[in-house]
Formats: C-alpha cells, structure tokens, sequence
C-alpha cells in the first residue's frame, strides 16, 4: 500500500513537474514510468482513486478487457458493444440491450471525458468512481447487462485459464498476490476509461490552438448563443467539459447536480413515468422527482438519440425542447412543471440561429479522439 | 485490513498493561447455534414447502442468507455485553453472514457451503438473554465489495446500483411467482458520500438494520430459529404489486414490502417501527 501511495505521488509530482517544463525526476530502479495522459491544453489533470494509479500496462490491459467479449456471461457482447469508439463510446440506440436481449430502460452513456464525471450514470450519486460503477454492467439484474449474477466465479475462472491475459494481469498489478480477481479487473477497466480523454475538437484548436479558422462563423455565432443568458445552455453544460457535475486533480469540493428539465409533467406536479423517476427512486426525496445528471456535450453530435430516455432523435429536437421551456409544457396548458429546473425557461431561436447553434455543437466533435488507434479494439487495431 | 488484526492482538497486550500483574479472565468461548425453518420443518434447499402465507401457496427455496452484526448477550442484571466475533471465512470485523443455503434444488446462487453458528468470546459471567441485529454496519456496507475480505466479498450480495449489502437475500419459486418471490433487505435512500470521500454515505434515511431482542436465552442449550413460516405470514406470496420487484426489495414504494418489514419490527411509510412485533426470529 505504502508503495503504492508513494508511486501515485511521484506521478502527480511528476506531471506537475512535466507543466511547470522541468526534467524528469530520477525513477527509482524498479518504479514503473509515471502515466503520461497526453492531455490537451487548457485540461486539468484528471482525479485518481489512491488504490489505483494510472499506468500504461493497466491502460492497455483495460483496453483488451474493454473489448472482450468473455466479459459476458454467454460470450455474446463486451463493454465495446454498448459503447463504440466512432460514437464516441455510445450505440446509436434509443435504449441499450444486454447480453440476454433485455432492454434497458436508459439511453447508453458516452465515455469521453468521463474521467472527469463527479458521479457516473443518469442518476445515482453513490456512484462516485468508475471503479464501482462497473460492477453494475457486469453483475447487474435490472436489466441484465453481461449477465455475470451469482457468477463472479466463472468470470474469474475463464480470465485465469487464459495463460497469456493472467501474465497481462501480473504484469499490470505487481503488487498483488492474486493477479486476477474482480479488484484487478474492475481497476484495469476503469484506468482504461480514465484514459478515454476528448479535447482535440474544433473548438479546442479555436480556443487554445490559436487556430482562428477551426471555428465556422456559424459556429462562432452559434458559440455565442450558447452562451448567453436568452439560452442559459451553459449553466449545466459548464466549462472545459460542457458538464456541471466535472471533478479533477484540484477540484476542493465537488457537485453533485442533477436537473429536472420539465421533459415530463404527467400530473401537473411534475411527476415523470414511474418506469423511470429518476433521481428521486434512490434518495426518496421528493424534490428528486425527475433529476438527471446533465451529460458532457463533448461529441454530442455522434451521440444521438439523447437525454436519459433516448426520446428525442436529434440535435434539433434537443433545441426545441428546450425553447419551449420543457416540452411537458405542451400537455399542461403551457405551465411550466413545479419542480423543473429555472433555466428552462423556453426562448425563441430564428432557424438561422437554430442551424448557428447546431454548427456549434458539431464543433465539439472530436474526430481524431474518435479514431485514435490507443482507444481502439485491440483485435483490429493493434 | 492487517490494521485490524494489529488492533485485536494489541488490545488485549494493552489491557493486561493496565492491570499490571493480575491474572485476566480468559474469556469465555460462545457458539450459538442459528437454525433455519419454514413452520414447523427444517429449511432445506430441495425441499419443497405448503401453506407458506397467506394464500396457503407451494415454497420451493431459491437462496437464504442474512447478515448479522452487532452481537451481544444480556446479563441476568440487564447488562448488555458485545460477543466479540472471531474472524473467519463466515464472520469478519463483527459482521457474520448466515448462510443456509447449498447448491440443492433450486439453490444455485451463492456457495456450496453453509453456516448456520456465531462464534466469538464473551467476558465470563451469567447470561441470560441474546440480541443482536440484521444486516451489515454503515461503516462496512457502503465499502468496496471486489476488495473486501469474505463475507462480504460476494457481488450476489452486494447491490451495485445501491452502492451497499443485501442484509436478507431471501428467494424462493411460488405458484404464483414462478420466477421467485425476493426478500431482499438493504439501506435505502442514502446520500452522497459525506465531503472529502470518493465513496461512503453521508447516511441513509431507510437504515432498515431490524434489532433483534431474545431476551430469554439459555446459552448453554438454546439456538436461534429464523422462521420463514411466520416471517412471510402476513403476506401473499402468489401476487405481486404492479410494477415493482418480485416480492420485495425494500423499495418504500412497494406495497409488498409492509407485511413483512412490520415481522422485521421496521418502520415503512406510516407504519412505525416496532421491534417487539419482531416475529422473524425467535429463541427456543
């Protein structure tokens, strides 16, 4: 542990040593290399688990696990299945389907950035690190993803027999007395989402690449909608990452903000299908009624359809549920839900501003994250 | 975790430091035998159970295992006094899980093997009552489940969406519900974990830890009886409430949930706690 610790300080030191242009410092002998996150300008450095430091063999033996589709029960689907790179780890459905054929009730989540995500999924604030949120795919009934209840044993046992993985696991965790075991393979998938950074967009060579040209001037006007007060996008599509609930290295004390945004008013006092209440079915309060976490519109161009239920198909039904104020408004006489968020307050876009603001969010497409080799199938990109 | 051995080898050096030269008490040893029924027949996987609740249906066990923690006797005075637990495959840090369910029948979650005792010493003295209390303490429940050591290393007993252990993990096929009728009881209703943590819980507003009070128990001869008969009642366990889990998952929106968190003695909705009409549990 002692070890561990000193090592997760000694890469902190070093990237900080790596931004402030010193050399490197000298490794002890048998000290792995400090992970090297490539990351973009203007991004801070991502919040680590102490009992999992980054580190290259992780990384890479994640990507293999990431894409192995014995990490399902029946041998049918990986983590890739539902998340694929060119969609920027999302699968085009309205509603992910498991292993077993089950369809959840959700719209699949992107991965980009979620390094950066104070707590994972649509809406579960016990979910603080990727590290626990694996296990819900992986063991979970309600829907049945990779179908390994009751399991655990099997799944295990099928990575041991596999004599060249188990080397991968003992390279990858030095440390540990069992190389293979649920800690190891849920650290490992998690230091390779870590690892899924997007800030190569457009927009990023505009703003920190001096690059005054990687911006449309639709873009550019559509950059300034976003922004403004008559839009309010940004209050929680926020910052580096278009996300309020964004976490890092220097973050003092992070949020956990989840938004109603008056997409369903089934009573007139904002009750949203029971199928799918969101925040309120696990802290029981009833302000919670209709939460969500509001997702990072980094390539939110290739991650149709969108919000928690996949129910609009399009960027530019996004914008109109939103200029109207929350589209719930239609079926309640034009009121507003009692617990929607205040900056849904609706707005009113001409089509040139509506196509302005669409060219913006396509400028957060990051075409070469999205094919970056380091984040491909191993099998097909070596 | 070797903390906590250090601290239970220590313990014991740093007491006799403080009595200097007198001779400690060697503790007393205490094995309390847990034994599982449905009415008036043993619990057994394979077997196959009639007029279980209230619609009289057949009961066919799928799982049966609960965790407990908590332990302590009572003196014939009144005094509690906290059993301390021995760490082994079944118990660890307090919290020991009983389990009676193998691989027969219907039972093919969880492991072959079975654990139906609490092990652990006591101070030397005249007991006469037990109590103890269902599911795993907030301090151990909201931890990480691929790391800790057994028994609560069993993803099959962990509840990742809720980030915490199934204290009860309660299953069998009904007429009714042929899929299985669940029992499973958690903490629901937990927030984020409290600032400056990753993981964890600032606390949770349903703790649904049942206190069970066996305040006459003969230690040398007696045993606990959990008792599937009178736990399920109070319920129907052909039917389910439309749009919720198959029986009951502690959700306080479940209808199915009331009969049998008042035989746990557990508040739900209106209904307020009260653990003397615990009647899941009881000593003979």
């Amino acid at each position: 542990m002692a070890r561990r610790r000193w090592q997760a300080w000694k890469s902190l030191a070093t990237v900080a040593l790596l931004a402030t242009g010193c050399a490197d410092p000298e490794l002890p002998p048998d000290g792995p290399a400090p992970y090297d996150w490539k990351l973009p300008p203007g991004f801070p450095t991502p919040r680590v688990p102490q009992d999992n430091p980054m580190s290259e063999a992780k990384v890479e033996l994640g990507r293999s696990l990431f894409y192995d589709k014995r990490l399902s029960l029946n041998g049918t689907q990986s983590c890739g299945s539902c998340h694929e790179q060119a969609k920027a780890f999302t699968d085009g459905r309205v509603h992910s389907v498991g292993s077993t054929g089950q369809t959840h009730r959700r719209n699949g989540q992107g991965l980009a950035n979620v390094a950066y995500a104070t707590s994972l999924t649509w809406a579960n604030p016990a979910l603080t690190t990727l590290e626990s949120q694996v296990l819900t795919p992986l063991f979970g009934t309600e829907p049945v993803e990779l179908g390994f209840a009751d399991q655990q044993d099997v799944l295990l046992d099928r990575l041991r027999a596999d004599a060249a993985l188990s080397a991968r696991f003992a390279e990858a965790f030095p440390d540990e007395a069992t190389p293979v075991s649920l800690a190891t393979l849920t650290r490992s998938l998690s230091a390779f989402q870590r690892a899924l950074i997007s800030g190569t967009a457009p927009y990023d060579r505009y703003l920190y690449g001096g690059a005054v040209e990687a911006l449309s001037p639709a873009a550019k006007r559509g950059m300034e909608l976003f922004l403004s007060e008559r839009l309010e996008c940004d209050h929680c599509h926020s910052g580096f990452n278009f996300q309020d609930a964004t976490v890092h290295d220097a973050t003092p004390e992070p949020i956990l903000p989840y938004h109603n945004t008056g997409l369903y008013n089934e009573d007139g006092q904002g009750a949203y299908p029971a199928t799918d209440p969101g925040l309120i079915e696990l802290t029981g309060r009833p302000e919670d009624m209709g939460r969500f976490r509001a997702p990072s519109l980094r390539n939110v161009a290739v991650t149709a359809p969108y919000m928690h239920d996949g129910s609009l198909e399009t960027l530019s039904d996004v914008l109109d549920h939103y200029a109207a104020g929350g589209l719930a408004r239609a079926s309640n006489g034009g009121a507003a839900s009692p617990l929607q968020s205040p900056f849904v307050r609706g707005f009113t876009l001409t089509p040139g501003e509506k196509a302005d603001v669409i060219a913006f969010l396509e400028s957060l497409t990051d075409t070469e994250f999205l094919n970056d080799p380091r984040f491909a199938d191993p099998a097909v990109v070596p | 975790m070797t903390s906590v051995l250090r601290s239970r080898v220590l313990l014991p050096l740093a007491l006799l430091g403080v009595v200097g030269c007198e001779k400690e008490e060697p503790p007393r040893t205490v094995d309390i035998p847990v034994v599982a029924l449905v009415g008036a027949e043993p619990f057994a996987c394979g077997s196959t159970y009639t007029n279980v609740g209230t619609s009289k249906t057949t009961y066919e066990p799928m799982d049966f295992r609960v965790y407990v923690h908590d332990v302590r006797l009572l003196t014939t005075d009144g005094q509690e006094v906290p059993v301390t637990l021995e760490d082994n495959a079944w118990q660890h840090d307090g919290v020991a899980l009983l389990d009676f369910a193998n691989k027969d029948g219907l039972c093919t979650q969880g492991t072959e093997g079975m654990n139906m005792a609490l092990k652990g010493t006591v101070p030397l003295g005249e007991y006469a009552g037990l109590r103890f209390r269902l599911g795993v303490p907030e301090t151990l429940n909201h931890g990480d489940v691929s790391t800790a050591p057994a028994p609560l290393n069993d993803t099959g007993l962990f509840w990742s969406w809720r980030f915490g252990y199934l204290f009860t993990r309660i299953e069998g096929r009904t007429t009714g519900l042929p899929k299985g009728h669940v029992m499973h009881l958690g903490s629901t209703d937990c927030a984020p974990p409290p600032e400056g943590q990753t993981t964890g819980t600032a606390g949770c507003t349903n703790n649904n830890r049942p206190e069970v009070r066996l305040d006459t128990f003969n230690l040398e001869t007696g045993k606990v009886v959990m008792d599937l008969g009178t736990f399920f009642a109070g319920s129907n366990l052909d039917t389910n409430a439309t749009g919720t889990a198959e029986g009951c998952m502690s959700s306080q929106a479940d209808s199915d949930c009331a009969p049998l968190f008042e035989r746990l003695g557990l508040g739900f909705g209106a209904q307020a706690a009260n653990p003397a009409a615990q009647s899941f549990i009881r000593a003979e």
